[in-house]
């Protein structure tokens, strides 16, 4: 037992658990517009194309955190765009974004110095693996996001439920979307290369899900997402120390298990 | 006449290079009730975003009158019942642009919301979810958000879209009651002829990708409304209510 405390309140762990905590919080609020917005893959697009932009700087010796956040900012103006009608839908381009930049990761990753290693890390990642320098660059980021997006949260809602009226009622509607896909983009950008594509997708989809079952306001869903987050997270890396397990799997596979729990329960609330 | 609330002169509407309405000239004047009607198609949500300010005239001109507050009253199947919000924080999304961005509504917001949420027969209903709410309820909710903007103008979009009869009976009642007894301003854009023509004092009906605008008495025609949806109609007036029905090539207009 005292192994896997020593482990637990070792500085790499220490390091994990501060910035599972911020990606929690940050994961958890944005997720529950990326669900409400019904966007779910445009996160995972943009997280696939951030991860194109961390393989193109191994290979040609960029920096990766710069890379990978350009490569999100303009996935992020590109799915900002409003679709319309047109003559194909939103979700094939956005399936399409996602197959052509996980393509292209494996095809820039495999010529790299690390190979198809760099590419197993870009997917699944390693929370473990965060070095303590980028720990507080992440709480900056994430803070400054989280910050931005109380602030804004009113126009942000407007925006999501109804765009034709934020448009009656003055509100640049494009500008409202590029600056929540620029949030959402840049964050995902940031933290790509070091805890890996699943994670992000995970944090901005299933903490939301059994929240959105089960609490009944915008407030208390919010707040039970960033709550699933944070137990998922700060479960996640514990019981993956104690039995030596895969952190990012063992974090998912929480916060799935609370996804489905909420779900259950709010069905059973809502007979 | 006193001046318009909103003036079209010579306006041109379209989408790129897709022309779908010409030479519209419209003045919608303080205490009007102007109907918009039209087959699908015809250009009534084009010109609806054109008089909301969403869409700029490829030519012409648009002006609105100094201090124009627009009420929008969007078609209730565009929201999405997914996003846990009660009545009250739906009306209270008219006060947005009030408190201005980086600040929330204030308790006066909040209290105006719930008047509205009153004047529309919802005070009850305020803390219930929008997505546990009826048709009606939901329109409801929508006019009571358009009535936070404190608009003198309102602008409602096929509100009695997806409602049985005694629910239509009802929320047309209360626009009616909105515009007789607050003195609002209407805009009723709807594909129900018949529900138009009750109403509205005036009247556009979509024709050929060109707007004619009328009393209720000089549109409602069989010849008018012929022209503009390609079928051979028949109008007749029965009271106050006009009634409206596509008869065979060969029936002449009130056979029986």
């Amino acid at each position: 037992m005292s192994e896997w405390i020593e482990t637990w309140r070792s500085p790499i762990a220490q390091d994990a658990l501060h910035v599972g905590i911020i990606l929690a919080i940050v994961g958890g609020y944005l997720g529950v517009y990326v669900v409400l917005k019904r966007i779910v893959f445009v996160g995972a697009a943009l997280a696939q194309v951030s991860a194109a932009g961390v393989a193109l700087a191994f290979l040609v010796g960029w920096n990766p955190l710069l890379s990978a956040t350009l490569f999100a900012l303009a996935g992020s103006l590109f799915f900002a765009q409003s679709w319309g009608e047109r003559r194909i839908s939103r979700e094939a381009v956005i399936g399409a974004v996602f197959l052509t930049f996980s393509a292209l990761t494996v095809l820039l990753a495999s010529k790299g110095a690390h190979g198809m290693e760099e590419v197993q890390h870009l997917l699944a990642g390693d929370i473990l693996a965060v070095a303590p320098e980028e720990v507080g660059r992440i709480w900056i980021l994430g803070v400054l996001v989280l910050v931005a997006f109380l602030l804004l949260r009113k126009e942000f809602l407007l925006v999501a439920f109804d765009a034709e009226t934020a448009q009656a009622l003055g509100y640049r509607t494009r500008w409202w979307e590029f600056a929540f896909y620029l949030m959402l983009g840049g964050f995902i950008g940031v933290v790509i290369h070091l805890v890996g594509l699943v994670l992000i997708f995970g944090y901005l989809v299933l903490p939301a899900l059994g929240a959105l079952m089960l609490a009944r306001r915008m407030t208390q869903v919010v707040a039970v997402a960033v709550v699933n987050a944070l137990i998922a997270t700060v479960a996640g890396l514990l019981v993956s120390i104690i039995f030596d397990l895969p952190t990012t799997a063992t974090m998912l596979v929480f916060m799935s298990l609370l996804a489905g729990v909420e779900s259950l329960a709010g069905a059973f609330v809502a007979r | 006449m006193s001046e318009p609330l909103v003036r079209f002169q010579d306006v041109q509407l379209g989408y790129g290079r897709q022309l779908v309405l010409e030479k519209v000239q419209l003045d919608i004047f303080r205490g009007d009730f102007f109907g918009l009607v039209g087959p699908n198609g015809s250009g009534k949500t084009t010109l609806l975003r054109c008089l909301l300010g969403i869409l700029k005239p490829l030519s012409g001109e648009v002006t609105r009158s100094v201090g124009l507050r627009i009420g929008y009253v969007p078609q209730r199947e565009m929201l999405d019942p997914l996003f846990p919000l009660s009545a009250l924080d739906i009306v209270l999304m008219g006060r947005y642009p009030r408190a201005g961005i980086l600040r929330s509504p204030q308790r006066a917001d909040r209290d105006f919301a719930m008047q509205c949420l009153e004047q529309v027969g919802l005070a009850d209903s305020a803390h219930k979810l929008y997505r546990e709410l009826s048709g009606g309820q939901r329109q409801r909710v929508l006019i009571a958000r358009a009535l936070a903007v404190e608009p003198n103008l309102l602008v409602l979009d096929e509100p009695t879209n997806g409602l049985d009869l005694p629910t239509e009976a009802a929320i047309l009642g209360l626009i009616e009651r909105l515009h007789a007894q607050n003195g609002l301003t209407i805009v009723l854009v709807s594909h129900v002829l018949n529900v138009v023509a009750r109403y509205a004092t005036r009247m556009g009906v979509l024709l050929d990708g060109r707007l004619l605008v009328g009393a209720a008495e000089d549109l409602m025609q069989d010849q008018v409304l012929e022209e503009a949806y390609g079928v051979p109609v028949c109008v007749q007036r029965l009271d106050h209510h006009y009634i409206v029905a596509v008869r065979e090539v060969e029936e002449a207009c009130g056979d029986e």
